[in-house]
């Protein structure tokens, strides 16, 4: 009987909900969450409390300030930045990830792709954070303005320039 | 111009993140930045799979929310004693009503004690006094002065009215008025009475006094006056002592010049007698006579004062309109905390949003 009731039990909107989310934007947020970071450990942490924050005040979401993407990737970005100033570290450009050479589909252009991973590697934290936000999570410049608390506007022209710079070190290649 | 170049460029961003390659530059920059994008362990991915699919259990985790239960509970509490304390200060502020009820057992320990010398020395009064003795020997029982003021309210237009029954109950009870002074100017005069009133009456007379309006004060007194009252008793004493002394000298007195020195001793012992039985009859006045001072004020509102006032029974109207009285005070309260409670929350505000701001500037200097 009690598993009759449990058949019929209309599914949780909310936990439905927040499934389709974390399926949608873990590896994301977790790219995202490692830019900022660059520890592994740190990061899987920080990505872990984002999740349990955000599965807890996931009934305090308010669509009309943004996408629950946005909404995400502020609360990891907030745990990440706390945790950054709780080791008393900044992010620096330290030791880059090895790239998986199956992602890139075309292996053209060699010296051009060598001279963009070099650009990549010299962003500064904020440039790369706005990498991470626009290509690995593909966010709209509207939601990349959400998380980093800048306007559209603002989170466009930032990102035009970052995109620039990448320009200019293949165009130098 | 840079404007619409900005525009130009973040459309071609977009395309190329769409996967357009008609800007080959760009196509290659978005393909080096993903593929540079770190990926999560597969056991990472497995145990965060299940943190989440568990719903995040922490069963060793403290929660908070007994304490968030308890905060009605606090609150609560908080406003009974607020409640209270307003109720306790608007009763005991709002006069003598209340105050009567405290004073009756004081009163009458102090009205025991001067009634007592009344029934002790009873009909044995010395053939000296001057008023009615109504105290004992000295040393057996004390002697107190006792005094009280009242003040009442009353609607103007009954301020005579009710003035004329001050001096009907100072004259019921066998006192006497020593100086009044009526000021009736329409609705707000005043008056003020000090009556004399026999101290086995006091509180008699209180309570007849109290009936006549709205108490909003009234308190009472009592002095010990017994070293005063033995001091001019012994003056007494020892001043008849020489006087028969001197008598009886006088009389067994031969010679014309002893005769009149006696007499002039006389004389001056006689002087001293009197102002020595003068003094006791101050005393005992003191004693036997208490001092009631009445303030009547005329109320302009005289709707306000029921027309069973006084600090008599507490009647169930009296209670209806203490309970209004309370309310209003209560509500004065509250508005005053709030007009006060506006400036704090402006300031709890500006704190939150400066706080806010300085936790955000420490976080972006951390990303530099």
């Amino acid at each position: 009987m009690g598993e009759l009731v449990v058949a019929l039990a209309p599914p949780d909107p909310q936990a439905s909900s927040f499934d389709a989310l974390y399926r949608d934007a873990a590896g994301d947020l977790f790219a995202y969450v490692m830019t900022l970071l660059r520890d592994r450990a740190a990061a899987e942490d920080v990505v872990m409390a984002a999740f349990e924050r955000a599965y807890r005040g996931r009934s305090r979401f308010d669509r009309r300030r943004g996408s629950e993407r946005a909404w995400l990737f502020a609360i990891a970005r907030n745990a990440a930045l706390d945790e950054l100033r709780k080791r008393k570290r900044r992010a620096s450009l330290g030791e880059l990830e090895p790239v998986d050479p199956s992602a890139a589909a075309d292996e053209s252009d060699p010296i051009q792709r060598a001279a963009i991973r070099a650009a990549l590697a010299e962003l500064d934290p904020r440039e790369r954070e706005l990498v991470a936000l626009k290509f690995f999570a593909g966010m709209s410049n509207a939601e990349i303005g959400v998380v980093i608390g800048a306007s559209e506007s603002n989170a466009g022209t930032r990102l035009c320039r970052v995109v620039a710079k990448l320009r200019e070190a293949c165009n130098e290649a | 111009m840079r404007h619409e170049n900005t525009d130009r460029e973040l459309r071609a961003i977009e395309a190329a993140g769409a996967g357009d390659r008609s800007d080959p530059e760009l196509a290659l920059i978005v393909e080096e930045a993903r593929a540079s994008a770190p990926r999560m362990s597969p056991a990472f991915a497995q145990r965060l799979d299940d943190a989440v699919a568990e719903g995040f259990v922490r069963p060793s985790a403290p929660r908070r929310r007994p304490r968030l239960s308890l905060l009605p509970a606090f609150g609560l509490a908080g406003a009974t004693a607020a409640a209270v304390a307003v109720a306790i200060a608007v009763i005991g502020g709002s006069g003598g009503s209340k105050q009567s009820d405290l004073l009756p057992q004081h009163s009458a320990d102090v009205g025991a004690a001067a009634r007592a010398p009344k029934a002790a020395s009873g009909g044995a009064a010395s053939a000296e006094s001057l008023v009615a003795p109504t105290v004992a020997a000295p040393a057996v029982h004390r002697v107190q002065e006792r005094a009280a003021q009242l003040t009442l309210t009353t609607p103007g237009a009954r301020l005579q009215d009710t003035a004329d029954k001050v001096v009907g109950v100072a004259d019921r009870m066998g006192g006497y008025v020593q100086s009044s002074n009526v000021d009736a100017r329409g609705h707000a005069g005043e008056a003020t009475f000090d009556l004399r009133i026999p101290a086995s009456r006091l509180n008699e007379a209180l309570a007849a006094l109290s009936r006549l309006g709205h108490v909003r004060g009234r308190s009472e007194q009592a002095q010990d006056i017994t070293a005063s009252y033995d001091s001019a008793s012994a003056r007494v004493r020892e001043a008849e002592a020489e006087r028969t002394g001197l008598l009886r000298a006088l009389a067994g007195a031969s010679t014309t010049s002893e005769i009149d020195s006696l007499k002039a001793r006389l004389r001056i012992v006689r002087a001293r007698l009197a102002s020595a039985r003068n003094a006791l009859a101050t005393v005992r006045h003191r004693a036997n006579y208490s001092r009631v001072e009445v303030t009547l004020l005329g109320d302009g509102k005289a709707g306000v004062v029921p027309p069973h006032g006084g600090g008599g029974s507490w009647t169930p109207g009296r209670a209806l309109h203490d309970a209004l009285h309370v309310l209003s005070v209560a509500a004065g309260v509250l508005i005053v905390a709030a007009a006060g409670s506006v400036p704090l929350a402006v300031l709890a505000l500006l704190g939150l949003l400066i706080g806010r701001a300085v936790r955000r500037r420490r976080r972006e200097a951390a990303l530099v």
